[in-house]
């Protein structure tokens, strides 16, 4: 009762506030019109298409199998998506290194002789991590791949005795893929929206400012916690019946509940006004939001015991969330960036976020933001409790 | 009966003591006054009677109970009137005096009917849906006591609840409390305006440097500790040289100084007045209003603590 009497009093003074209002849902929402039609060929390379993605190939297995994969990659329908170059495994590996390559396929040296006899045979799919875009484009076209020829392998061994040999069919593999491209999945990446526009700037902005706009919900939260400090009303609040935990926990649950209608709006709003595709698991979508929203809350608890002041705090907060912004991601794409700052990103959980809602753009399901979720869960957790430990009410 | 018991009561930040051993016992109904200077220690005690803080050794007991052993019962039992208007200032006051209420743990119509009795108490019943940013100094201070009745506790700690206001405020907020008095209620009342203590409170205490440094009825103070004048001025100028030789006579015992205005404590007007005046002559000052008067509480305090209540 307390708690939720202490969370609804906060949710309706920021809701009074137009200011805030316009601060979390009315600027995030420009930014993405802006950004996305503006720097709209930054992602595609020209207006709609997007460049094909750098990937190295390294046949350590030397097959007629291994070149079926590689004749799949180079066939004519997929060159606007991918462009493939063979190379040795060292070469390739420090390719991925540089940021030149966005990943690189190694067929291993036994994959032919397991598929042959029935084993589970695996493509090694090595990445560049500030490239998470483009990443999940070409892991969508493996899996795609991999769950196609299984299927087509498994229909030969049960016609077992009508068939003497058999070899995966490119002519039937690749139609699969570029409907897929064409429809659905992330073959397509990057090249995915239902109506067939690519992984648009204004997709891909969309969810960077949610990302990093659920930043400023919780600097919402640092100030509010050190406005009520400094205007005594939290000193107050531990002289009436309510416990330190029920202020704590309803000033948390206040903070959660606004970033989730903020998430929740802009999520709606983009899709309705500006068309982008959030991709088929709204599950997903919910658990990476609540995630996310937990995170960044919990950061906020942990701010709040930073900064002595309120002033402080809204002069020194919105520089350190542009920072993370500017690292994480969500101003330039991190593949843009040099890469000591791309692994620096990972450290951010705005960078967490926003590698979740591209991963579900793209089609990658509920299995790809299960990581990055408990990841997120576990940031939040982690500054959740460093800031309870640290906060005095008064 | 007593409501209030403080047993050797201490406060320690650090190494550095800002309550030494406070022995205190408050009956029920009483008006009792709590003086210091800035620092003296009041305000951490008053945290500490309210539940805020915990004292560093010795005992609070409300209504013969610890409250470091059973601190809700302390908490149903007191309302804190703070020092800051501790109210939010976007919402309105009867939404804020809800919220509180629902702090207090009150709920319903009985909530409802709280709200509705305290706001005519502080008589803002007419003005109750607007916010408080929009009130007056005075009327955000009777909202803040307003808050801190709505459980209807039996004791009111009051920390300067009229800084800032309005003498109209002021004066309603004075007869408030001792309407409330009145009714039952023990009020522990501490102020820098002495004359609220004295015109308020039966009982007093003065406290500095962490300690009590005496505790009586009001009237009692002033008889026992000063049976002197107090002589004041308002001149057309003051100059050093001037101080420093009204300092100089015997008769005068402390004096205190405000721009062209001092105050003088003597043991009798009647004698000291030549001597003083004579300086005040030699030093081309000229008298533009001069009062003698009986001791009050500000007199004891000086004597007390050799500072005045202000400082």
């Amino acid at each position: 009762m307390k708690i939720w009497s202490i969370a609804s009093k906060d949710l309706f003074i920021t809701l009074k506030d137009k200011r805030a209002l316009a601060l979390i849902i009315l600027m995030p929402i420009v930014l993405i019109l802006v950004l996305g039609l503006s720097l709209n060929s930054m992602f595609n390379g020209s207006e709609s298409k997007m460049a094909p993605i750098e990937i190295g190939f390294v046949d350590l297995d030397g097959s007629e199998a291994a070149q079926e994969i590689k004749s799949v990659l180079e066939s004519d329908s997929m060159t606007s998506i991918v462009n493939v170059t063979t190379l040795i495994e060292k070469e390739a590996l420090e390719k991925v290194e540089k940021g030149e390559f966005a990943s690189v396929i190694i067929v291993p040296e036994n994959y032919s002789s397991q598929m042959e006899s029935g084993d589970a045979a695996t493509i090694q799919i090595i990445e560049d991590k500030g490239n998470e875009m483009q990443n999940s484009i070409v892991r969508s076209i493996m899996n795609h791949y991999a769950g196609t020829s299984s299927a087509l392998l498994a229909a030969a061994d049960s016609a077992g005795t009508m068939l003497s040999e058999y070899q995966i069919p490119g002519e039937i593999i690749i139609p699969e893929l570029v409907e897929s491209v064409d429809s659905k999945s992330a073959v397509s990446a990057g090249n995915i929206t239902k109506d067939g526009e690519g992984l648009s700037a204004m997709q891909y902005y969309s969810a960077a400012m949610i990302s990093m706009y659920i930043l400023f919900v919780g600097m919402l939260g640092t100030t509010s916690i050190i406005e009520e400090r400094e205007e005594g009303t939290l000193r107050r609040l531990l002289a009436t019946r309510a416990t330190k935990a029920e202020i704590l926990t309803g000033k948390f649950t206040g903070l959660m509940v606004l970033g989730i209608i903020v998430v929740t709006i802009l999520i709606l709003f983009t899709k309705v006004v500006f068309r982008v595709e959030w991709g088929s698991s709204l599950s997903g979508l919910i658990v990476l939001s609540m995630a996310m929203t937990f995170a960044a809350c919990g950061l906020s608890m942990l701010l709040a015991t930073v900064f002595k002041t309120s002033k402080t705090a809204d002069i020194v907060n919105p520089v350190i969330i542009m920072l993370m912004a500017f690292v994480g991601g969500n101003m330039i794409p991190l593949y843009e960036m040099h890469p000591s700052l791309q692994n620096a990103a990972n450290l951010l959980l705005n960078n967490w976020a926003l590698k979740g809602f591209l991963n579900l753009m793209v089609d990658n399901g509920f299995s790809s933001i299960i990581t990055t979720s408990i990841v997120l869960f576990l940031m939040g957790a982690g500054f959740l409790g460093l800031g309870i430990s640290r906060l005095k009410l008064q | 009966m007593e409501i209030i018991k403080l047993d050797r009561l201490e406060k320690k930040y650090n190494e550095k003591t800002v309550v030494s051993g406070i022995t205190l016992s408050i009956e029920k109904g009483e008006l009792f006054g709590l003086l210091g200077p800035n620092g003296a220690g009041k305000s951490t005690t008053i945290s500490m009677l309210a539940g805020l803080i915990k004292p560093t050794s010795g005992k609070i007991y409300v209504n013969g109970m610890d409250i470091a052993k059973h601190p809700m019962e302390g908490k149903k039992r007191i309302g804190l009137v703070p020092q800051e208007i501790a109210l939010y200032p976007a919402l309105s006051a009867v939404d804020n005096l809800r919220f509180w209420g629902r702090m207090y743990g009150l709920s319903g119509k009985h909530l409802e009917e709280r709200v509705t009795e305290v706001l005519r108490i502080v008589n803002l019943e007419d003005r109750k849906k607007q916010i408080i940013k929009s009130y007056s100094g005075g009327m955000q201070r009777r909202i803040n006591i307003a808050a801190a009745l709505l459980h209807e506790p039996e004791i009111l700690i009051m920390d300067e609840p009229t800084v800032g206001i309005d003498p109209q405020s002021r004066n309603y907020i004075l007869e408030k409390v001792k309407e409330l008095n009145a009714r039952g209620m023990t009020v522990i009342y501490t102020s820098h305006y002495m004359e609220e203590v004295e015109f308020l409170c039966n009982r007093i205490a003065i406290i500095d440097e962490g300690k009590i440094l005496v505790v009586d009825e009001k009237e009692n103070l002033k008889q026992s500790l000063l049976d002197g004048d107090v002589i004041d001025f308002q001149l057309s100028k003051v100059s050093p040289e001037l101080l420093a030789r009204l300092r100089e006579l015997k008769a005068i015992r402390h004096l205190r100084q405000k721009d062209r205005e001092l105050s003088l404590s003597v043991d009798k007007a009647g004698q000291a007045l030549p001597d003083i005046l004579r300086v005040i002559s030699e030093n081309n000052a000229d008298i533009v209003q001069m009062k003698v008067e009986q001791p009050n509480l500000e007199s004891v305090f000086l004597k007390l603590t050799g500072k005045a209540l202000r400082d």
